[in-house]
């Protein structure tokens, strides 16, 4: 009765110590990217608006770059909708880079696209 | 061909409309969850049942009931995810972990599909016990529908 007590306790001990893990990232927060703000200009090879994630693909000197945008609903209220962007479009992202070198990931606070600008997260925007 | 026909569902008048919606995502997302918790919540359960883990209840009685249970989660899980994978099937044919998870798919399909085929399954619904046989096939199933659960959630993470 005593053992069935304690690995009961040992695993709900175990178990709440998992909060504390650091999380994992798909797109979510801020945590995975760079403190600093910075920017990029590329040329967009591939566009898309829609759920889980709206996104860009560009080709920049350095190399091919995932765009994340904000999330659908934040991605339509800066704007930027179907026809908005097409594959050839000169693009400068405002934005945070992922903390992780070898991921090529940014993740967009503001997109500037034919002098259009979009901005996904206004708080966060840090002017030079 | 094939992926062709699976690469043409992104320009169906479905995919664009959930691509356009505010709520017919999250929506879906939600029906595709309650197809997983019924599906993997009952197979869970008889499972540990077939392995008298769990010994509480007659087995013919909740494998008869499970595994339907199963089943309507199933076609749930498999309607809304083709709605879900239609949305950008090139981006999801590109991610290992959701090409993971339709090969497990395909093999716990083929488990279930011999176990349904035993005579040892009919004689566990007439009330027999269960044979070795199908202990180890609810070990097998246990083991997939979780690794598939898990490869699914790790589609987002790759």
């Amino acid at each position: 009765m005593l053992s069935k007590h304690l690995v009961k306790s040992v695993i709900s001990a175990f178990l709440l110590t998992l909060l504390w893990l650091p999380d994992a990232n798909a797109h979510h927060g801020w945590d995975w990217t760079e403190k600093q703000q910075t920017e990029m200009t590329g040329t967009i090879t591939e566009v898309y608006i829609g759920p889980p994630h709206p996104r860009l693909m560009i080709e920049t000197d350095t190399g091919r770059w995932q765009v994340d945008l904000g999330n659908p609903r934040q991605t339509l209220a800066a704007g930027f909708v179907e026809g908005e962007a097409k594959a050839g479009d000169t693009v400068l992202i405002r934005g945070h880079r992922s903390a992780n070198k070898d991921e090529r990931i940014i993740k967009a606070v503001r997109a500037t696209i034919n002098n259009k600008q979009y901005t996904f997260y206004p708080q966060l925007l840090q002017q030079d | 061909m094939f992926e062709a026909l699976l690469l043409s569902l992104a320009e169906s008048a479905v995919a664009s409309a959930l691509r356009q919606s505010v709520i017919g995502y999250p929506l879906l997302s939600a029906v595709h969850i309650l197809g997983l918790a019924l599906l993997v919540g009952s197979i869970v359960t008889l499972d540990l049942r077939l392995l008298n883990i769990i010994k509480r209840s007659r087995l013919s009685e909740l494998a008869s009931l499970l595994s339907r249970v199963a089943a309507g989660g199933l076609m749930l899980a498999v309607l809304s995810g083709l709605l879900l994978f239609s949305v950008q099937p090139a981006h999801y044919l590109a991610n290992n972990a959701f090409l993971l998870k339709l090969a497990l798919i395909s093999l716990a399909l083929l488990n279930a599909a011999v176990v349904h085929s035993l005579t040892a399954w009919r004689a566990l619904l007439a009330g027999q016990p269960a044979t070795l046989l199908l202990k180890v096939t609810a070990g097998i199933s246990m083991m997939l529908w979780l690794a598939i659960l898990t490869s699914g959630r790790w589609i987002a993470f790759v």
